[in-house]
């Protein structure tokens, strides 16, 4: 076990609201940006915490999409709330499991002494690209952002239990922004290329490989870590999409086990994750000493997942 | 075969509507693209075959189903 623990945390959703078959999502609509969001779950997360800025060591950004280019998100980041200090920033990204993954990641560092308290914040604005055209994918996402501040635990029985992530190359471009990077810059924009510079998702080769990895990635998580998921208390996978009760259903996850707004919410990209552990502790639904299941699957295609001992 | 999707519709997908050989797939059962797609998948995995999109959305009944996965060397 990595001992860990989360000491504050926060939540943020635009203002703005928008109406798809009469579920809600939240799209920032350029009044407010990915990094004024990012800021304002930062600061909760640090108020909930109650520490300052100086009391972090490590800033680190998991969101899925850059804010520009250059440099990190982090580093936009830290000279809203950090300027003037020597605390490193950077970002880990696995685009929707970001936060999974830094998690897991700073955990280690946390563990080995090198960081004590580390700032984790996930911000995204897929609203900005999103493809009218795909109308499953238009009206899916929410913008929002979610920050946790952890540090290392003295109870050995709190933290991380264990932990996998495998990338399946196969499913590379299932999901994606092609444009917009150096394989097709911005400089070379042109308005009859617009679909490459907004998200293209493909559903079902996503399903199919879901289907097809899954059910054995679960099964060696539980062989590794001598786990069973019918123990854990709560199971809070990456709110990808309607798809999610049949793949639940794939893994054998009773639908009284894990959380499901994606009607509420829709797939908030990096911060589904994260905003929903930040929202069950701020409603007290889960406290010390329950077993907390982080999964999820990401552009990549990526799989994530996280036994946490809260 | 018929008895395999039946079972996959009804019990997997949840599919209530009686179902049929020549049951239409969305004005018969109710089936929208995501439920094509999980029902796609399910059979893919169930008999290691690949349904493409383009196969997927030529599919209107039932029969089309069983006659794609027997084109496709599934034996009944």
């Amino acid at each position: 076990m990595r001992n860990i623990k989360i000491i504050g945390y926060g939540n943020y959703l635009p203002k703005n609201i928008v109406m798809f078959d009469g579920e809600k999502r939240y799209r920032c609509n350029g009044s407010e940006t990915q990094l004024d969001m990012a800021v304002k779950a930062a600061k909760k997360a640090l108020k909930n915490a109650k520490l300052d800025i100086k009391d972090i060591d490590c800033i680190v950004s998991s969101s899925a999409v850059i804010m520009q280019p250059i440099p990190c998100n982090a580093a936009l980041i830290h000279e809203q709330i950090a300027k003037g200090t020597n605390i490193p920033a950077m970002d880990i990204n696995t685009t929707c499991t970001s936060f999974v993954t830094a998690l897991d990641t700073m955990s280690y560092l946390i563990e080995a002494g090198r960081y004590k308290n580390v700032l984790i914040v996930a911000s995204d604005v897929s609203s900005e690209g999103l493809n009218e055209e795909q109308k499953e994918s238009y009206t899916l996402f929410s913008d929002g952002a979610s920050a946790v501040v952890i540090t290392k635990s003295e109870d050995s029985n709190q933290g991380i239990v264990g932990s996998l992530i495998r990338t399946y190359s196969e499913g590379a471009h299932a999901t994606e922004i092609r444009g917009g990077g150096t394989l097709r810059t911005a400089m070379k924009y042109k308005p009859e290329d617009k679909a490459d510079y907004t998200f293209d998702m493909k559903g079902k080769p996503i399903l199919s490989l879901c289907v097809k990895k899954l059910p054995e990635l679960f099964k060696e998580f539980e062989e590794k870590f001598n786990v069973s998921i019918k123990d854990v208390d709560v199971v809070i996978p990456h709110q990808a999409s309607r798809a999610l009760p049949f793949i639940m259903q794939i893994l054998k996850i009773d639908e009284s086990k894990y959380v499901n707004r994606v009607s509420e919410f829709g797939n908030m990209v990096s911060v589904s994750i994260p905003y929903m552990l930040c929202d069950l502790l701020e409603k007290g639904k889960i406290k010390k000493g329950d077993k907390v299941l982080l999964c999820g699957t990401a552009a990549g295609l990526t799989c994530n997942i996280l036994l946490l001992n809260i | 075969m018929f008895e395999v999707i039946k079972e996959v519709l009804s019990e997997q997908l949840g599919v209530e509507a009686d179902i049929k050989l020549e049951s239409k797939l969305r004005e018969d059962l109710n089936i929208d693209s995501l439920l094509a797609v999980q029902l796609s998948v399910l059979l893919e995995n169930k008999y290691d075959i690949d349904i493409t999109e383009e196969e997927l959305g030529k599919l209107v009944t039932i029969k089309d189903v069983i006659d794609l996965l027997e084109a496709k060397g599934v034996k009944a």
